[in-house]
């Protein structure tokens, strides 16, 4: 057995990892299922006593997520509708006993291809606050995952948040998976998408991400072009092509093949689009 | 003396009382195999093969051997030297030409060659579990591996791996049932003829609480105590004595205490077994082992797995005149206590269902493959019978343009027809097939399902409904004996030879020995699962309890009855024939004397106040062996919605009647009949086991691919019973464990089929998982 630290203060776990490699441990609903059967060697930094970390605030530009918050904290915090896609995204993560424990930036320094919050935090254009003894540095979500399992993060750096621009436009969201079941199990396909409203009814911007169809879950950044300036309403599901989805690289597994995957990553993406479109 | 009328009793016979054991299960009070401690135990763990298919050239334990904790390593080197006998299976079958089926010999350690991925190679027994975890880690074996086959299809192809010497082909059993000639005959007469190739996919079973056992040795009387989360004390103990460990049966005790679920595979004979107990002996402590559920999942014995080629020939008025089946089954990498026997008998005394079809023929062949052992699990051969003859008269339908009800109405054996022989010699003496299916039909408004469909495709869903009527057959061991003693404390304990898992028998056979002596409910005991504490028993399986255990009750009650006649007039002075049991208790008729059946027990310990020569005592056991097979049927009735753009299936609607026969408590045959179908819906939609081909790897082997049904997959199961009794039995019971998984199969893939049969689609294969919709849809849609 390693050590174990559990500091109460954020400069004390930046020193300590400063210090020496230690393995970050938050809700540890990924790190402990994944060294069953395994040793606990390793060194382990416990965030979970970083109290100040946890929580969602709000600033006149932002909102920032705390690295401690959990999925229950964001099903349970009040934030304005573009925030309901990762709600919905917060609500079929594992169960609910996974939810008061997992939390969102445990979710996407995991940076699992099937990691239900990452293509809703995509579509939010959420950046990754990463703090070590050194300062603070803030990476775009998409330049902080760069692959299976593989972040930007420094062994020296903590991520203390995620900040969440406020679109310039009113704006709603949603999320959409596809699995052998809703819960506990991990999911084929799944969409996320946030639509700003312009004041005349169009598209001001849109962002979409589909996840589980490639190593890092991929921003559809050529339909997102397409929808802008489009009148709002529900064809705009017909605005998405199988070209659109041609940028993702699924692969054949027990729960779908690579086929099926870009097919129903299409037929989501479309159904997405259509119920933003119709929400009122 | 006015006679009351006796109120209907809260705890008899007919009512929903509810289950005793759930207090202790709910509130943590049960006993499971792992909560038994043991002085001075020890852990152990396992290894299992990585590889599929393997030549063993060495196992080196010596780093695992020095590993402080460590209290010994052995392997199959050490069985043999032991002379531990290999695990036979506990029923096989004859060849087609009368010879004997090929059984492979199974010890308990691999010897010399490995053939699924999950088998026994060595077992670390150690102070601890982790310890003896960490010690598996380090022992060292040297594979060759060999080519693997898992594929039923195609395991008997020329060029698939072989897996022994005697089973050329990997085939083990070539059997078969019923008059091949006049099947022939019929097919080649007919207007019609309906075929298709179906599997029935293999599943793992999974129970909630995971195998486990703990073996004990009593070095001064040289006997055996093991502990086994298992569903058949008896057996697991003769097997293990006789033919294992080659002893007398009563120098091996079995306790079976509360059991979590075991859907039949935990009936079975196990390699982990032998271990513990060869282990204990060998160290002269106490070994305990419970699977993980890695391990359940590469080693408890898996379900079906049959490959079919089906046929049903129709006359011109669409009347079923012949029935063929030929089947593969793979019944994995060894013989398992039944897996041999439950694709031939089991499968073909149903086979053929509720329908008068005159000619039947079925025709099976066995074969070894690189995986986990198949055995029995839940409705075990039924659901297979089941499954084929009712997507083969969807399928019927749908090519004559007929309606599938009318078609099955047409076909029905007639209650007139009774006693009607089967064409595979089944002898059926009640059942109202049209009666129990009108009554699903009008329960799930079939005569509104053209408008749910309208809707439905309004919204671009495709909507179906799929319609099964299932037919069983109770079966397993035709005896028991169940017992009832007068204990001093004044309650009563009913001691049988079946086991429940979670069935709730502690509940009705309380209800029937309470209805039929009046003892009061509260004072009734229960034992089961201890080859020390019952003389004899033959477990569980085949939905027979109530029918054999509960008639073998009666059994007992009427010896306690005549008894406690005898003593109560010898006690008042009375003539025998004067007395009368009512209310649990002696009366004389038309006087106010009476003695209660407990008073009359203690009476009865007293040889001075007993007739002369009786035995003292009032306990009594009643034997009772099945007089005729009982049919338990009933109609299913599913209904779907899917969505085309991803082959999403949405259960809408779920309906079932039931004949049981009697039933005996409501409440916990609905739960019999909930927890079945649930069991059949994740079949059909959900679960998928997969092997990858080269290696035999099992690819589904976690919750996390291996897709098992939850609440919320579920619908509302609308259940309801129509009782039609047995006159074969006193209860009138039919048995009605099983039956949920077998109507559950045709049920849902009818329902499926039935929504996609506008785009020409005639089948699909099981679990209609999202994908194999979507595919099923895209092949008929874009015209390849
Ligand atoms: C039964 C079950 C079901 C699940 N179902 C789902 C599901 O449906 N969808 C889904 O997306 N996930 C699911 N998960 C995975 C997991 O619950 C989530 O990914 C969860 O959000 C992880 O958060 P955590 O706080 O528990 O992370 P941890 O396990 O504590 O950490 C995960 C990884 O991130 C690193 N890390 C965590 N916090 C930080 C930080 N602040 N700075 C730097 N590194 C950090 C850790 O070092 C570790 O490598 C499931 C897990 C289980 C056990």
């Amino acid at each position: 057995m390693g050590g174990y630290l559990r500091p109460g203060a954020v400069q004390d776990a930046l020193e300590a990892l400063d210090r020496r490699g230690l393995t970050i441990v938050s809700g540890g609903t990924d790190f402990y299922p994944a060294r069953v059967g395994q040793p606990l060697d390793d060194d382990i930094l416990d965030i979970s006593g970083l109290a100040e970390l946890r929580g969602i605030t709000e600033t006149d530009s932002h909102h920032v997520i705390g690295a401690i918050t959990t999925w229950t904290d964001v099903i349970r915090a009040s934030l304005p509708p573009y925030f309901d896609g990762l709600k919905l995204a917060a609500r079929e993560v594992g169960g609910l006993q996974i939810q008061n424990a997992g939390t969102v930036c445990g979710n996407i320094c995991n940076a699992s291809p099937a990691a239900d919050g990452v293509p809703p935090l995509l579509a939010l254009d959420a950046r990754v606050e990463l703090s070590s003894r050194n300062g603070v540095r803030s990476l775009p979500l998409t330049e902080f995952i760069i692959g299976n399992r593989k972040t930007a993060r420094r062994p020296d750096e903590l991520v203390t948040g995620l900040t969440i621009p406020k679109p310039a436009n009113p704006a709603m969201s949603g999320f959409l998976k596809l699995g052998a079941r809703r819960y506990l199990v991990i999911s084929i396909v799944m969409v996320a998408g946030v639509l700003e409203r312009a004041p005349d009814g169009t598209v001001a911007a849109a962002r979409l991400a589909v996840g589980s169809c490639s190593e890092v879950a991929r921003r559809m950044l050529g339909l997102e072009r397409v929808l802008a300036g489009r009148p709002i309403g529900p064809e705009l599901g017909s605005a998405a092509m199988e070209e659109h989805v041609e940028l993702l690289a699924p692969i054949d597994d027990v729960r779908g093949t690579a086929e099926y995957r870009q097919e129903a990553a299409l037929t989501l993406v479309r159904r997405l689009l259509r119920a933003l479109g119709s929400a009122p | 003396m006015r006679s009351e009328p006796v109120p209907p009793s809260r705890f008899g016979l007919g009512q929903s009382v509810r289950r005793v054991e759930d207090q202790r299960f709910l509130t943590g009070h049960g006993r499971f195999v792992d909560d038994f401690q043991f002085a001075g135990q020890v852990h152990a763990q396992v290894l299992r093969s990585p590889h599929a298919h393997a030549e063993i050239r060495g196992i080196d334990v010596t780093a695992a051997t020095e590993l402080s904790g460590v209290v010994a390593v052995l392997t199959g080197d050490e069985l043999a030297a032991d002379g531990i006998a290999v695990i036979p299976p506990g029923a096989t079958a004859q060849n087609r030409d009368g010879s004997d089926m090929f059984v492979p010999p199974r010890p308990a350690l691999a010897q010399g060659r490995v053939r699924h991925v999950g088998e026994p190679v060595a077992v670390v027994v150690a102070e601890s579990i982790e310890i003896a975890r960490d010690a598996t880690e380090l022992i060292e074996v040297d594979y060759e591996t060999l080519p693997a086959v898992t594929d039923t299809g195609s395991a008997m192809d020329p060029g698939a791996p072989q897996l022994y010497e005697g089973a050329p082909r990997n085939q083990c059993l070539d059997w078969e049932k019923g008059d091949r000639a006049a099947t022939e005959a019929a097919f080649a007469a007919a207007a019609h003829v309906s075929s298709l190739e179906l599997v029935n996919s293999r599943v793992v079973v999974n129970p909630v609480e995971p195998r486990a056992c703990i073996g004990l040795w009593d070095a001064d009387g040289g006997s055996f105590t093991l502990y086994n989360s298992g569903q058949a004390a008896h057996n697991v103990a003769r097997t293990l004595a006789t033919a294992v460990f080659q002893l007398p049966m009563e120098r091996l005790r079995v306790i079976s205490p509360d059991v979590g679920g075991g859907f039949g595979t935990k009936n079975f004979i196990y390699p982990e077994q032998v271990l513990v107990l060869w282990a204990a002996r060998r160290l002269g402590r106490p070994v305990r082992w419970t699977a993980q559920r890695t391990e359940g999942f590469l080693s408890d014995t898996q379900g079906r797995d049959h490959v079919m080629r089906a046929e049903l020939a129709l006359d011109g008025d669409g009347r079923f005149l012949a029935l063929r089946i030929v089947t593969t089954a793979n019944i994995g990498a060894y013989v398992s206590t039944f897996g041999a026997m439950i694709p031939t008998n089991p499968v073909a005394v149903v086979l053929g269902g509720t329908y008068d079809i005159p000619a039947v023929h079925y025709h099976v062949r066995e074969v070894l493959t690189n995986t986990v052992p198949v055995d029995a699990y839940r409705g075990a051969g039924r659901p297979e019978a089941a499954y084929a003859i009712e997507r083969l008269v969807d399928l019927a339908a749908a090519e004559l343009g007929l309606d599938p009800v009318a078609l099955r109405r047409r076909n029905f054996i007639r209650p007139k027809a009774m006693p009607y022989k089967t064409a595979m010699g089944s002898v059926l003496d009640c059942g109202e097939f049209a009666r129990v299916l009108d009554r699903a039909l009008g329960q799930a408004d079939a005569a509104g399902f053209a408008a749910r469909r309208a809707e439905s495709e309004r919204r671009g869903r495709l909507r179906g409904l799929g319609v099964a009527s299932y037919f069983e057959a109770t079966l397993g061991p035709p005896n028991e004996r169940s017992a009832v003693r007068f204990e001093e404390d004044g309650t009563v304990t009913i001691l049988v030879g079946t086991m429940s898992n979670g069935q709730g028998h502690e509940t009705t056979y309380a209800q029937i020995l309470h209805q039929r002596l009046g003892l009061p409910f509260e004072a009734i005991r229960f034992v089961q699962g201890d080859t020390g504490a019952i003389p004899s028993g033959f477990g569980h399986g085949g939905s027979r309890s109530m029918q054999i255990g509960g008639n073998a009750l009666l059994l007992a009650a009427d010896l306690i009855e005549e008894k406690a006649k005898r003593i109560a007039a010898h006690h008042f002075e009375a003539q025998e024939a004067d007395i009368e049991l009512a209310s649990g208790a002696c009366r004389v008729v038309g006087t106010d004397l009476a003695v209660d059946l407990m008073d009359l027990a203690k009476i009865a310990r007293d040889p001075s106040r007993l007739p002369e020569g009786m035995a003292p005592g009032l306990d009594a056991a009643g034997d009772y062996a099945r007089e005729a097979t009982t049919f338990p049927n009933g109609a299913h009735i599913a209904e779907v919605e899917i969505e085309p753009e991803t082959g999403v299936v949405h259960l809408r609607a779920y309906h079932v009647v039931d004949d049981f026969g009697t039933v005996l408590n409501p409440m916990i045959t609905m739960g019999q009949v909930h927890g079945g179908v649930a069991q059949g819906i994740g079949q059909a939609l959900m679960e998928h086991t997969v092997y990858e081909g080269e290696t035999g790897q099992l690819l589904s082997g976690s919750f996390m691919d291996y897709c098992v049904p939850r609440a919320d997959d579920m619908p509302t199961l609308e259940v309801a019973f129509e009782a039609v009794p047995t006159k074969t039995n006193a209860l009138g019971v039919k048995g009605c464990g099983e039956a949920g998984c077998i109507g559950a199969l045709p049920a849902v893939i009818n329902a499926v089929v039935d929504a996609l049969k506008p785009l020409g689609i005639r089948h699909i294969d099981m679990p209609a998982t999202p994908e194999r919709v979507w595919r099923a849809i895209r092949a008929a849609t874009s015209g390849d």
